[in-house]
């Protein structure tokens, strides 16, 4: 599992022309939406006194403010940005697809990329149609009973702390259920590049590799969810410090993307690992 | 028996509380309420079988052929109610599909004047509110004998109650919780009402209405199986051991308007004093990370609300933390007993159990003590407990950040009254000054917020130093009696003037009127600043003699700077304004306020760069504190820091809507 962990970390950083090529993609449909909130903010209270009071620390009357007043003017871009996820839900698959094809063939070129996406979109877009129904029958099985249980717990549990640590479990207990559905859906689109399976053929084996390597492979996955949460402990950490002047905003835009062009790459990595951990044309786990 | 450890573990820790003396001598208040009950508990059965004797002094002109009763419970009987009628939920809770077992009701069960007949034949439910004849929360009483002016009225009385399940804060719960409040017959109040004209005081149970009564003292000793650990009004100043292995504990208070008292098996004690107060938390087992906490904010407000107040005299403030599945029993007050409320694990970044526990506490002073009508005008206590509450939450754990401080998102509670009050869809939508029961909506905005934020608003343009002295002034001249809206007004007029003039004074008042008693909002806003250099004059002139000149005048580099403020609300404010030029210079200038439109023009060598109406903020009741002020030199700084920030966030929503494809 480490040394999948070590490959799928140096298989990412040679990638890092993909990553940045997704980063880019990501990037561009993220400013189509950044300068309309620029614009916004810009005609709402752009020339209030008020707006330096958001240069230091959040400003809870500033915003809410702004909000009572010009929510109207706001909410259209959080319909649009509600869209834009739908819309990049969809290419992910096509991104995906590029990443892994590319990664599993070992081809740093960016022709691999593209050639990837396309030769496989179709396909894991009725995959990822699957996956995505089956985490939305999971969570509704799951959360909808958990709720409801939640909700009427003060009538027959004398005291909350039950519920609370009920929570917590459940709240672990999805996000394994989260990372084994990962790894599933992952283990799939690898065996139909690697084999050029059908799709149930694919699922069927992913869920069988997966639950002979169950904690090998789902512990792989949760080890790169881990590095994601520290990239954004890091961030939270600098990013609650005040941020005066224009050099500071700069250098915090520049962490920014920083961190968002490293979850890329670690998504890249986290591919590269799982891929790494399953020499092909094997059922088991490499040496 | 088997309850034998635990009484020995109670009696000791009760014991430790019997340092406090509730007696008072002389009184603090006239005392024209005084009650003495003997209760016992049936804890399965929820009901309580109690013998009253109520000493009641007629303080009136007038001679009196009845008494009235508050019989709160009554309004738990069934759905026609007053308090239920036409309402499916209360409080977000579904009261309609409750069993036989979980409705309350009290009944007087015989009643009759000391040296005097029985009376309880001509009892009668009376409703001097709606006409409802299905409400039973008022209850007339007719004398044998008139009562004169000066007389002393004494009357015992056996009466029953049954608890409902917790509804409006009273009842009980699982595991034997019980809340007892507004539980006994309590007499209504003969006094000058708002029509200038003696009478009773004693309406019904309105859904959103509280309490009113009289002060007096109480003397209650309450019988019960000895595994609950008890708590009460005042102070234990008796505890003894039956035959039946139950316990009786009296409990005395002095110069009240009303006891109200706990039991649960489960709470464990803390207490703490600050100076002469014996602090008393009951809390369950799951809170106890809070003690503290309760503790340190009820200490805090103690302190804050005797600087700025008054003297706290009672020897004693319970806190009760009821169980999470007695929740609706919390967050409320009643004299020197408190409830509050919280979660399992409550995190250290949101102090919301803190904020409520100072709510509740200031209630004492404004409620308990400034005992204003809060059926009637409930802004005179709520409005008020709300002020201090966010003076004491902000002075404690700071500004800005006092209630949520959490990952650089951040508020306090001053903010969070301004903005409930500033937030509403529709800030017209009613005045505060009206009994409770006229408001369907927007009660909490206007009488908690507005009040609130009225008051800060008015604390800021006197200063903290006068209005201190409004509110010291008004605590001791109403303290333990019953004030209406105009005596707080006279005194607010009274002080301002003095301290600051006729005319600041009076505007000070006029000011506070408009926000209590209409509807007018505030929003100050500067329209817009318009900059020009000036041109000598250009055109055809007289050349004085008797013909025409063309002059082409240059533009010169002074300049003319016209600056238009807009008052687009209906309330009116004096305002001040800061005018900043381009070489940094500032001038504060004046506006009374009373025009829709005012313009300060200025010409000179410098332009006017920004204005900024009311830049310290006094005015907090304005609507939209953003448009207070204009820049021609705006920071894009900001601007561009939360478009990135925005574009960061897009780009790991969109990051991470795509994992499983």
């Amino acid at each position: 599992m480490f040394k999948s962990f070590q490959n799928g970390i140096l298989a990412g950083l040679s990638q890092w022309r993909m990553a940045l090529t997704v980063y880019l993609f990501q990037l561009l449909l993220a400013i189509t939406l950044g300068v309309q909130v620029y614009h916004v903010l810009e005609a709402s209270i752009g020339n209030s006194l008020e707006l330096n009071k958001l240069l230091g620390n959040y400003d809870h009357t500033v915003i809410r403010d702004l909000l009572n007043v010009h929510g109207a003017s706001i909410s259209p871009l959080l319909g649009q940005f509600r869209w834009l996820a739908l819309a990049y839900l969809i290419f992910s698959v096509f991104i995906h697809a590029g990443i892994l094809h590319a990664v599993i063939n070992q081809e740093k070129n960016w022709l691999a990329f593209w050639k990837g996406g396309a030769t496989w979109f179709f396909r894991f877009f009725k995959l990822g149609a699957f996956y995505l129904l089956l985490l939305a029958v999971i969570s509704a099985a799951i959360w909808l009973p958990f709720l409801g249980f939640f909700a009427t717990s003060p009538e027959y549990l004398s005291s909350e702390k039950i519920s609370v640590w009920l929570l917590i479990l459940m709240i672990v207990f999805y996000l394994f259920l989260l990372i084994f559905l990962f790894s599933w859906s992952l283990m799939a689109r690898i065996k139909i590049i690697r084999e050029g399976v059908t799709n149930w053929t694919a699922i069927r084996q992913g869920l069988f590799w997966l639950t002979r390597h169950c904690f090998s492979t789902t512990g792989l996955v949760a080890l790169f969810f881990l590095v994601h949460v520290l990239i954004f402990f890091i961030y939270w950490e600098i990013n609650d410090t005040g941020v005066v002047s224009l050099g500071w905003i700069l250098f915090f835009m520049l962490l920014q993307q920083l961190v968002a062009y490293f979850r890329v790459m670690v998504r890249v990595m986290t591919f590269a690992g799982v891929s790494h951990h399953f020499a092909p044309n094997t059922d088991a786990p490499e040496p | 028996m088997k309850y034998a450890w635990l009484t020995a573990i109670m009696l000791t820790t009760q014991i430790a509380f019997g340092q406090c003396d509730p007696f008072f001598n002389p009184p603090l208040s006239e005392r024209p309420a005084n009650y003495e009950i003997d209760l016992k508990l049936d804890h399965a059965a929820k009901t309580i079988a109690a013998r009253e004797t109520l000493t009641w002094i007629n303080t009136s002109p007038d001679t009196l052929r009845e008494m009235r009763f508050y019989m709160y419970l009554n309004s738990f009987k069934n759905t026609e109610s007053t308090f239920l009628k036409g309402a499916s939920e209360i409080f977000g809770q579904d009261f309609t599909n409750r069993k036989a077992d979980e409705w309350g009701w009290i009944n007087i069960d015989s009643i009759g004047r000391q040296g005097g007949r029985e009376l309880t034949a001509g009892l009668r439910y009376i409703q001097p509110d709606d006409g409802n004849k299905m409400d039973q929360s008022v209850l007339q009483v007719p004398l044998d004998q008139p009562l004169f002016p000066g007389d002393t009225l004494v009357l015992h009385m056996k009466f029953t109650a049954k608890m409902p399940k917790i509804i409006a804060r009273a009842g009980y719960s699982k595991d034997d919780y019980f809340l007892f409040v507004h539980w006994f017959p309590q007499a209504g109040v003969y006094q000058i009402n708002l029509d200038g004209k003696w009478g009773w005081n004693c309406h019904q149970f309105h859904r959103m209405t509280e309490f009113f009564a009289d002060f007096g003292s109480y003397d209650v000793s309450i019988t019960a199986s000895p595994h609950l650990v008890l708590g009460a009004s005042g102070c234990l100043i008796e505890e003894k051991e039956n035959a039946d292995g139950y316990v009786t504990r009296r409990y005395h208070v002095d110069d009240v308007i009303d006891f109200a008292w706990t039991a649960y098996p489960y709470f464990e004690i803390y207490e703490d004093t600050w100076e002469h107060v014996n602090i008393r938390l009951l809390i369950p087992p799951e809170h106890c990370s809070m003690a503290e906490r309760y503790i340190g904010a009820v200490k805090h407000s103690l302190s804050y609300l005797t600087k700025h107040v008054g003297r706290y005299p009672y020897p004693t403030i319970t806190i009760v933390d009821p169980p999470l599945h007695a929740l609706r029993s919390g967050l409320m007050e009643y004299p020197t007993l408190i409830t509050v409320g919280t979660f399992y694990n409550m995190p250290t970044w949101f102090r919301n159990s803190e904020a409520l526990a100072a709510h509740e506490f200031a209630h004492q002073y404004f409620m308990a003590m400034v005992a204003s009508n809060e059926k009637e005008e409930a802004w005179l206590d709520e409005g008020f407990v709300t002020w201090f509450e966010d003076r004491i939450v902000d002075d404690a754990y700071g500004r800005k950040k006092s209630l949520v401080d959490l990952f650089g998102f951040r508020y306090d509670s001053r903010e969070l009254s301004r903005l409930e009050y500033t937030g509403m869809p529709n800030p017209k939508v009613g005045i505060i000054a009206r009994p409770s029961w006229e408001f369907v909506e927007a009660r909490k905005e206007l009488i908690y917020s507005k009040t609130a934020t009225s008051l800060e608003t008015i604390r800021n343009l006197a200063g903290d130093e006068v209005m201190d002295k409004i509110i010291m002034t008004y605590f001791e001249r109403w303290k333990f009696r019953h004030p209406k809206g105009t005596d707080f007004l006279a005194v607010l007029e009274e002080v301002s003037k003095q301290e600051l003039g006729e005319v600041m004074g009076g505007m000070i008042l006029s000011i506070f009127e408009s926000c209590i008693y209409t509807t007018d909002v505030c929003d100050y806003v500067v329209g817009n600043i318009v900059v020009g250099k000036i041109s000598e004059p250009t055109g055809v002139f007289d050349d004085g003699k008797g013909g025409l000149t063309f002059k082409k005048g240059q533009v010169t580099d002074t300049y003319h700077s016209e600056v238009i403020l807009y008052r687009e609300g209906d309330m009116v404010f004096p305002v001040e304004v800061e005018i900043t030029f381009d070489n940094g210079e500032k001038i504060m200038e004046k506006w009374d306020g009373l025009d829709r439109r005012k313009v300060f023009e200025y010409t000179g060598k410098n332009r006017v760069i920004s204005a900024h109406i009311d830049p310290m903020q006094k005015i907090l009741l304005d609507l939209d504190l953003n448009n207070n002020s204009l820049t021609l030199e705006p920071q894009k700084s900001p601007l561009f820091r939360y478009a990135t920030r925005a574009v960061f966030w897009i780009q790991n929503v969109l990051q991470t809507v795509g994992f499983l494809v």
